[in-house]
């Protein structure tokens, strides 16, 4: 660690690992209600326990982003953070907001959590992924005001550079388009249009700038590759994730009252969001393969290039299966569309923020890599993770192929309870998927734990263990 | 700018190892048969002043696409002639064999890319052929 004020991104990356815990425990109940339907219910109902699954991840994945950005701007701008002390105070009124937003869904039905929080002064709740009551929204923008201060004037006072750059505009892309969620028009049309200018906008717009970046970052400093050749990879990047992504809004724009010709723009130009995706692939493995040092850090390697991948076959591939409107007009909403948001956020967001944790977290703890059997762990929690995620969504695709056959395509379609008691199998194997991830996970937390002897680097940068 | 005939030769190697991957690719994703038919003029081409390992990539790609072709094709043909096409369960198999399947042999072509654009030899996993 450079500069002693990295160190605040240490809390945020504790936080968003034990808020992803929670995350994959409530996905474990729900995909559990999905074949049991009356599991944990009343206490724990099917729509609350989705709510908690989604809110979670946003909030953790949001809590790595900072965590990200206050670990790397010091280190790009190569000066301190402009307030160490903000940074903390902005993480508990964070992590406070968030911890009681999440005890207001569990532990108050959802209307009266709205009364509770007077959303009829200004109503914003009710709507799936931005659930949050309007002064949990109010909150997050004040810590995303009080957040890109922080780092805009770090950024802005010390050296200025593609990668820090880019991450800015990712992260004030991310807090301007959020204020779309305090607007909630009557129409139904219109409030259906501006969400997804939070929603799609964030997550196939401008977090890829942010995930650019922070893969960008961790590349330069684990391979060694000049600075200016992976800037020119990022500029390439980020150029093709906004022609293809601002654009490729229009995928969701089919069916919801909108005019036609968004039928053309969003095949279209959705139909090239693969393109970044692929790029990032062939980046981060040609910068490896032209490698100066080896690094110490082999987990960190690895999470970078499974980000990669994983992040071109779900986003990518994954997205691509069902974007195009003739496509979509029969798997729109179905678990198709389940398997890609699965392995899209696993792929693209929760892999980069593991990438940079595994990265940064061994240096805010004081040294450059955790021993071999930490990382040999971390990297059986990799693979464990990313193999039952691919097999979790392999088995919604198929759950989805046959919901979308016996619900819409067949001569005689059956309602959607019938079909879903049909689909039993393959959500029960979701469930056994589900748990092996779970393993992976308790496997990544043990990793932090474990003991062995420190790895020191030997010159040409390879690693050894100490004597 | 002068440069070395060394360096000339290193830039032409990489130039064919490049090109052979991007017709791979191109083939699987973009313009399936016209990059394979350009990727079939390069292969009976000779390269005897090309390195070895540039060669390598040609044979890589070359091997890779004739797989593709049997594992895209063929078998998927077989799926729908063994399942029939109005039963659920073949399209349920077809859509995640094809999904799956291309999306992995994309990813070879990927990888060999990557190597290629680092002057680097490469041999696809499972499908790729032993170069000297």
């Amino acid at each position: 660690m450079k500069y002693s004020s990295q160190a605040v991104a240490k809390p945020y990356f504790i936080a968003a690992v034990g808020l992803f815990v929670g995350q994959i425990l409530f996905g474990l109940i729900m995909g559990l209600q999905y074949v049991v339907g009356d599991f944990l219910f009343p206490a724990i109902p099917f729509n609350v326990a989705r709510m908690v699954h989604t809110n979670l991840l946003i909030v953790w994945l949001l809590f790595g982003f900072m965590g990200a950005a206050y670990y790397l701007v010091p280190e790009e701008a190569e000066r301190e953070l402009q307030s160490p002390r903000l940074a903390l105070a902005l993480f508990w009124i964070f992590l406070v907001a968030g911890v009681l937003t999440i005890l207001g869904y569990l532990l108050v039905p959802y209307a009266g959590l709205a009364k509770l929080t007077g959303n009829a002064i200004w109503p914003t709740m009710g709507r799936e992924f931005l659930e949050q009551p309007t002064i949990t929204k109010l909150g997050i923008v004040v810590v995303a005001l009080g957040f890109l201060f922080n780092i805009g004037m770090t950024i802005l006072r010390g050296r200025k550079t593609a990668v820090s750059l880019v991450l800015l505009i990712g992260l004030t892309g991310l807090a301007v388009l959020f204020l779309f969620s305090l607007y909630n028009p009557t129409n139904l049309v219109e409030d259906k249009f501006y969400w997804w200018w939070v929603v799609h906008l964030w997550v196939e717009g401008v977090w890829e700038l942010i995930l650019g970046s922070i893969l960008a970052f961790v590349l330069i400093k684990i391979t060694g590759v000049d600075r200016e050749v992976i800037e020119k990879w990022l500029y390439v990047i980020i150029a093709m994730t906004l022609i293809t992504g601002v654009i490729g809004t229009g995928h969701h724009y089919y069916w919801i009252g909108t005019p036609g010709y968004w039928k053309w723009w969003g095949s279209i130009f959705s139909a090239m969001e693969p393109i970044p995706f692929f790029m990032m692939t062939v980046f981060a493995f040609n910068m490896v393969n032209r490698r100066r040092r080896n690094h110490p850090n082999k987990a960190a390697t690895l999470w970078a290039l499974g980000c990669a991948v994983m992040a071109f076959l779900g986003a990518g591939v994954w997205g691509f299966l069902h974007t195009l409107a003739p496509v979509n007009y029969y798997t729109h909403g179905t678990q198709i569309t389940a398997a890609h948001g699965h392995m899209a956020f696993y792929g693209a967001y929760v892999m980069i923020v593991l990438t940079m944790i595994s990265y940064a977290m061994p240096q805010l703890r004081g040294r450059v890599a955790n021993n071999e059997r930490a990382q040999v762990l971390e990297m059986w929690s990799f693979w464990l993770m990313t193999v039952s995620m691919v097999f979790i969504t392999l088995f919604l695709t198929a759950a989805g192929i046959l919901q979308v056959w016996l619900q819409r395509y067949s001569e005689n379609p059956q309602p959607f309870m019938v079909v879903q008691e049909k689909l039993a199998l393959f959500y029960w194997m979701r469930e056994v998927a589900g748990l092996v991830f779970l393993l992976g996970l308790v496997l990544y937390v043990a990793s932090f734990f474990v003991q062995g002897e420190e790895v020191q680097v030997v010159e040409g940068g390879t690693a050894e263990a100490a004597a | 700018m002068p440069t070395s005939p060394a360096h000339d030769e290193a830039a032409a190697d990489r130039r064919l190892a490049v090109t052979a991957e991007v017709l791979y690719l191109g083939n699987l994703l973009l313009v399936p048969g016209i990059a394979f038919l350009a990727l079939a003029v390069m292969r009976y081409r000779r390269w005897e002043g090309r390195a070895a390992w540039a060669r390598c990539h040609l044979y890589q790609a070359w091997r890779g696409s004739l797989w593709a072709g049997v594992l895209l094709l063929l078998v998927s043909v077989g799926i729908f002639l063994l399942g029939g096409w109005q039963r659920p369960g073949t399209w349920v198999l077809l859509i995640l064999y094809l999904t799956s399947c291309h999306a992995t042999l994309v990813l070879f072509g990927v990888l060999g890319l990557a190597r290629a654009m680092a002057g680097q030899a490469y041999r696809f996993p499972l499908i790729g052929v032993a170069c000297p």
